[in-house]
């Protein structure tokens, strides 16, 4: 009875080191008297994302000669999987090249989207837990954990992590020890390699299995507790929005000040109002979350406070591993249009500038090609201070005035509409088209305006809540706006007798 | 300077008889031309034969030792061309591209060679790149080997098998003075395994003594009536024969006999690794290759030897061709063969195999499950169960399929040629729709997300000939994108003098990244590096400018804003006449692989190193991704919202940024977003600069205090 030849496909990223994975597996097993061969598609990795390299192993000992070794990974018929993403493992499985008879599937927990992930304009993310628990189901042996921070942390190239976790499972026949040599043996950026190496080694022996942690990292200020207005939001609203309350309130102190905090609460009040416990206010929830990022919405002045914050810069230092007393620059790139700097000024000389051609050309020219300004450094850091002090000023600014109007016809709206709750509901979340910066808050604001004069035409029809959600799709679907045209045209041609 | 280097690989190439090569398939075949005296050397680069020219134009040192000619040829068809001294002179000569799309180049100087027959002997080495992962169209090399008469080797894909292909296919050569094509699979190219090597041999004739020497060949090799017609008789009378009677005496072909004699299985020289382990995987084989039905493997695909076939068959109730690719002209010659010697042998083949795509082992095996039905010693055991279990849902877990988004081809991080096609696309929305004619290389990716600009890509170099219908007329003109490699290769001919002899009125953007990048980053003509065994540094804007294009703009690949408005005035101009773009800036690998080295020595010499990288303020970020709509660089990844108010997740520059500046440049260009920042990490600065960043620090650290704490406490 002749043994049986030992399969390993590596699935790995480019820049994730899955080739050099493929030699050290071949090098470890040849040293150790096996035969090895390994075959791959190199240089795909690179520009298109993935790849497999395969190795094929066999004991030396008794064998007459070389077996014949297949040159790619066969479904069903494969001891080892190695992944350098989730994404990359669960296709693994999906290829069958993960059986629950023979299959130790090792990898890294983290993932890298897709393109077709981040062009989406929702969140275009598929769901990991899904594909993480299909690996469980799939593998005979499953060992996963986020080796992309284990490879920063330590240094080295994920392969060498994915390597340790490899010795660490055991599945091969080999010592810690003879990974280890391959690894000096190589000589180059040993001790990194090594230190990877261990990490991996230990997590696989302790069978982890873990998704990467969730960042617990927050950018925003923190609730104001025991404040007076934090002891009015007790006192207005029901215990279920309190959560929620403390962060707007907070963020709108930062923002303006305590009394626009009390203006947004006041604002608010009416929504709850009509809202109930029995339908878990789910209403009163998004219209208080929607309300105040939009009263906190990032024009320039709120851009440059927060460019300026001690938080940020930690956030900077923290997110790039830098050391503390270290000598870095940050340098922005912010490029205003002329429109941004009309929101700066008070209402009635930016209503007159904003409609001058003249003007525009102007500012235009003086705004054109964007800045770049170093927040580290002094000079730029007190243009954005500055900057970030004018706040006083914005309550009579001609930005305010465009988005105090915009939330008041906003309100009204929803209080309009306590007949259909459902229907309240989708065009509350209509105001999550009215962000971003420049051209693309432009485009928001008008799919936002075009979806609100239909709703004349929805209005009283049952499915109404639910062609408004459409509607706001459709106004994502693309960047020129024509799906929201064809969708409403659509519309105004199926409902014209209701609208008249 | 090309992707991987070699100089531990050259080491290898001098190995002595009896001593042990291990490494790649593609390395072991440039061995085995140094252990075969070959006189010359040549081709041009693609997967996966690139890795030959690259180890090559190394080993420039091995070469002189052995007095072999190499020459890094401009294109496949300099290549085959290059073959026409072998007609001559009795050199060895071998010559290597990518297939088929080098071979559909070469066929022209393949036909006129083959016409003419060799006196040396010489290889056409093939890397043949069909299946998954392919990056050409899917064709078979097989049809050119059949319509020009030469002759075709599919060896087993094993070192051992495939160094001796190369060497008796020389031979082959000479015995039947006729070309021999060599294809290798992309697996095999780069299958890692160990062979004992010979000695290498030198030249029996170096190029030198062969100028010595002049002969005329005369008359005799004139490609023209009435000698082709006698060419084409000696094809068929003299060469055919004799190649077959040397397949036959050298026993080229293998036959691996086995018990269930009543069936058997031809095959592919290429496919015999899978198909022995889908018998393994049926019980019907061990793992050293021990079947129980017997094996024809045609090491040389074509010619076919009749009498082989037919001994091979007689008294076989059924034989299985297994042949990848299609047409099957394998299955096809053997029905006819059988036919005319009136064999009762049934044939079966594509039917039972599918008739296109790879022969993964699963495919043939689920064939031979059929096949060889009757023959399985454990038939009640269910081998192919697992198939059964392949893409359904695990217990416990579902929707995986849904969760799992397809990974499509991408520039790399830091590519230049992404701010052209970012440019490009920003463009689009400024003057409207304007038709844009893409090509082979790393430049085709502007047909894909997020940029997806234009309309095909329709051969190397070919981008502005496939728009040459085009009438361009001001404000309404094709851009044919072009990378500076199809640019060389023939773009120069067929895309700028074809269109100013037409007098055009479109627009050539010629997207120069120093090196044949899509190809591994090799050298090529306009390459601003010194290669002192080439001749670099010749400027793409002369040569345009030296056919007679009299509007030429170059620019720097990064700078989206000087990108963006040499375009519009390419596109709107009133004058009229071709114009030409030239965005060049170093392909982000090469450049890499050059710093990387140079930051390292500045690093242990304690020296001032600046590292750049880029970010994201989650803050900031309002998640619309703007960015990655106009960029798509793959280090941009994205992250939960840290912020509870907001769902969308935030963009988030990852670790592998390597600071090109494009999402900066985006972001100013397009007006996008205050959320990109950069960063320039100082390492071994000196002590005042250390000490000026921590007095800021203090100060900033002052300012900050004194508005933070007063409005925590502000209601």
């Amino acid at each position: 009875m002749t043994a049986r030849i030992t399969t390993i496909a590596i699935n790995a990223m480019g820049g994730h080191g899955g080739g050099v994975l493929a030699d050290w597996i071949a090098e470890t097993a040849e040293a150790e008297g096996y035969f090895a061969q390994i075959t791959s598609v190199p240089g795909f990795a690179q520009r298109s994302g993935a790849t497999i390299y395969y190795v094929e192993i066999y004991p030396r000992a008794g064998a007459p000669a070389a077996p014949v070794f297949a040159l790619m990974a066969v479904p069903g018929h494969t001891d080892i999987v190695i992944a350098s993403e989730l994404a990359e493992g669960g296709r693994s499985v999906l290829r069958g090249l993960v059986t629950p008879d023979r299959t130790t599937l090792i990898t890294s927990s983290h993932r890298e989207y897709t393109t077709e992930e981040k062009l989406s304009r929702f969140d275009g993310r598929r769901d990991s837990t899904v594909v993480f628990d299909n690996c469980v189901a799939a593998a005979k042996r499953f060992v996963a954990f986020d080796m992309r921070e284990i490879s920063a942390q330590a240094g080295c190239p994920l392969s060498a992590v994915l390597f340790g976790t490899l010795a660490g499972a055991a599945v091969l026949p080999f010592a810690r020890d003879a990974f280890e040599r391959t690894i000096r043996h190589g000589g180059i950026a040993v001790a990194a390699n090594l230190r990877g190496f261990a990490t991996g080694y230990d997590r696989a022996v302790a069978g982890t299995q873990s998704l990467p942690d969730v960042e617990v990292r927050t950018t925003v200020p923190e609730a104001p507790i025991g404040t007076d207005l934090a002891a009015e939001v007790r006192r207005r609203f029901p215990a279920q929005l309190h959560d929620l309350l403390d962060l707007a309130v907070a963020r709108l102190i930062e923002y303006q000040g305590a009394g626009y905090a009390r203006r947004y609460l006041d604002r608010l009040q009416p929504i709850v109002a009509t809202d109930t416990a029995g339908r878990g206010y789910a209403l009163s929830l998004e219209v208080a979350r929607l309300l105040a990022l939009r009263m906190a919405h990032e024009d320039v002045i709120r851009v440059a406070d927060i460019k300026t914050r001690r938080r940020r810069f930690a956030s900077v230092a923290s997110e790039n591993r830098l050391v503390a007393d270290g000598t870095w620059d940050v340098t922005e790139f912010l490029a205003p249009r002329p429109e941004e700097a009309f929101d700066l000024l008070p209402a009635s000389i930016g209503k007159r500038l904003a409609a001058s051609p003249l003007a525009h050309r102007m500012f235009g020219k003086l705004l054109h090609g964007g800045f770049t300004i170093r927040t580290s450094r002094l000079r730029g850091f007190l243009l954005l201070y500055v900057i970030a002090r004018l706040r006083g000023l914005r309550p009579y600014s001609l930005g305010q005035q465009i988005e105090s109007r915009l939330i008041d016809e906003w309100l009204d709206l929803l209080r309009g509409m306590s007949a259909d709750y459902a229907l309240a509901l989708s065009t509350a979340q209509l105001l999550t088209l009215v962000r971003g910066y420049g051209s693309t808050l432009e485009r928001g604001r008008q799919s936002y305006h075009a979806i609100v004069a239909a709703l004349s035409l929805l209005i009283g029809h049952a499915d109404a809540a639910e062609r408004v959600d459409a509607l706001r799709e459709a106004a994502l679907a693309d960047e020129d706006g024509k799906a929201l045209d064809r969708a409403i045209d659509a519309l105004s041609q199926s409902l014209p007798a209701r609208a008249a | 300077m090309a992707e991987r280097s070699f100089t531990k690989e050259i080491d290898k190439l001098r190995l002595g008889s009896g001593e042990e090569f291990n490494g790649e398939g593609i390395l072991a075949v440039t061995k085995a031309l140094l252990e075969s005296g070959v006189s010359y050397v040549g081709g041009y680069q693609g997967a996966p034969i690139s890795h030959l020219l690259d180890v090559l134009s190394d080993a420039r040192d091995i070469l002189a030792d052995t007095g072999i000619e190499f020459v890094a040829s401009s294109s496949e068809a300099a290549a085959a061309a290059m073959l026409g001294v072998s007609a001559t002179y009795p050199l060895r000569g071998a010559v290597a591209w990518k297939s088929t799309v080098g071979t559909n180049v070469a066929s022209d100087a393949l036909a006129n060679l083959a016409s003419t027959g060799v006196t040396g002997g010489a290889l056409i080495i093939l890397g043949e790149d069909y299946g998954e992962g392919s990056s050409i169209m899917q064709e078979r090399t097989h049809a050119f080997a059949m319509k020009s008469q030469v002759w075709l080797l599919d060896p087993r894909p094993n070192l051992p098998s495939i160094v001796k292909a190369v060497k008796t296919g020389f031979e082959l050569s000479e015995a039947s003075r006729t070309p021999v094509m060599l294809t290798l699979r992309i697996r095999a190219c780069h299958l890692y395994g160990r062979f004992t090597c010979g000695d290498n041999v030198r030249p029996a004739m170096t190029m030198r003594e062969a100028m010595e020497e002049t002969r005329d060949f005369g008359a005799e090799g004139y490609t023209g009536p009435p000698h082709t017609l006698r060419h084409e008789q000696e094809k068929i009378h003299s060469r055919f024969p004799a190649a077959l009677d040397f397949i036959r005496r050298e026993k080229l072909n293998e036959i691996f006999d086995g018990p269930d004699d009543d069936l058997g299985i031809i095959v592919q020289g290429g496919m015999y690794n899978n198909l022995i382990r889908a018998l393994t995987q049926l019980d019907l084989c061990d793992v050293f290759g021990a079947s129980r039905i017997p094996i024809y493997v045609l090491n040389v695909t074509y010619p076919l030897c009749n009498d082989e076939v037919e001994d091979f068959c007689r008294g076989k109730r059924s034989v299985l061709v297994v042949e990848e690719g299609q047409p099957e002209f394998i299955e096809e010659a053997v029905r006819a063969i059988l036919h005319k010697s009136a064999l009762a042998t049934t044939v079966m083949g594509k039917g039972e195999l599918p008739r296109a795509g790879e022969y993964s082992v699963e495919v043939i095996r689920n064939a031979l499950a059929v096949f060889a039905a009757g023959k399985r010693p454990n038939a009640s055991r269910d081998v192919i169960r697992v198939d059964a279990a392949v893409g359904t849902t695990p217990a416990g877990a579902a929707g995986l399929a849904q969760n799992i988004a397809p990974r499509s081809p991408s520039l790399c991080t830091g590519c230049p040629e992404r701010p052209v096609f970012t440019a490009m696309k920003m463009l689009r929305q400024e003057l409207g729709h304007f038709h844009v004619s893409g090509d082979i290389g790393c430049n085709g990716f502007v047909l894909l997300p997020p940029f997806g600009l234009g309309q095909g890509t329709f051969g190397y170099g070919l981008s502005a000939a496939s728009a040459s219908a085009l009438p361009g007329v001001p404000g309404k003109r094709s851009i044919s994108v072009m990378g500076d490699g199809g640019f060389w290769h023939n773009g120069l001919s067929s895309g700028v003098v074809n269109a100013i002899y037409n007098k055009s009125d479109n627009v050539i953007l010629v997207v120069d990244n120093d090196y044949s990048a899509a190809t591994g980053g090799q050298d090529i003509p306009s390459t601003r590096a010194t290669n002192i065994a080439r001749s670099t540094k010749h400027d793409i804007g002369d040569a345009v400018r030296g056919v007679g294009v009299n509007w030429v703009r170059e620019v720097t690949s990064y700078d989206i804003e000087e990108v963006k408005g040499a375009l519009r005035d390419a596109l709107t101009t009133e004058e009229t006449g071709l114009k030409v773009v030239i965005a060049t800036s170093e392909c982000m690998l090469n450049r890499q692989r050059r710093e990387k080295q140079v930051v390292k020595k500045k690093l242990s010499a304690g020296q001032r190193v600046v590292r750049q990288k880029f970010g994201v303020d989650a803050e900031t970020c309002t998640g619309d991704r703007s960015c990655m709509r106009l960029s798509g660089c793959p280090s941009l990844g994205l992250r939960d919202n840290p912020d509870p108010l907001k769902r969308e997740p935030v963009v988030h520059v990852e670790e592998s940024c390597v600071g090109c500046g494009h999402c900066g440049e985006v972001a100013h260009a397009a007006v996008l977003c205050p959320s990109f920042y950069r960063l320039d990490i100082v390492t071994n600065e000196c002590p005042s600069e250390r000490w000026r960043a921590r007095l800021r620090r203090s100060v900033i650290g002052f300012l900050q205090r004194r508005i933070e704490p007063i409005e925590a406490n502000a209601s």
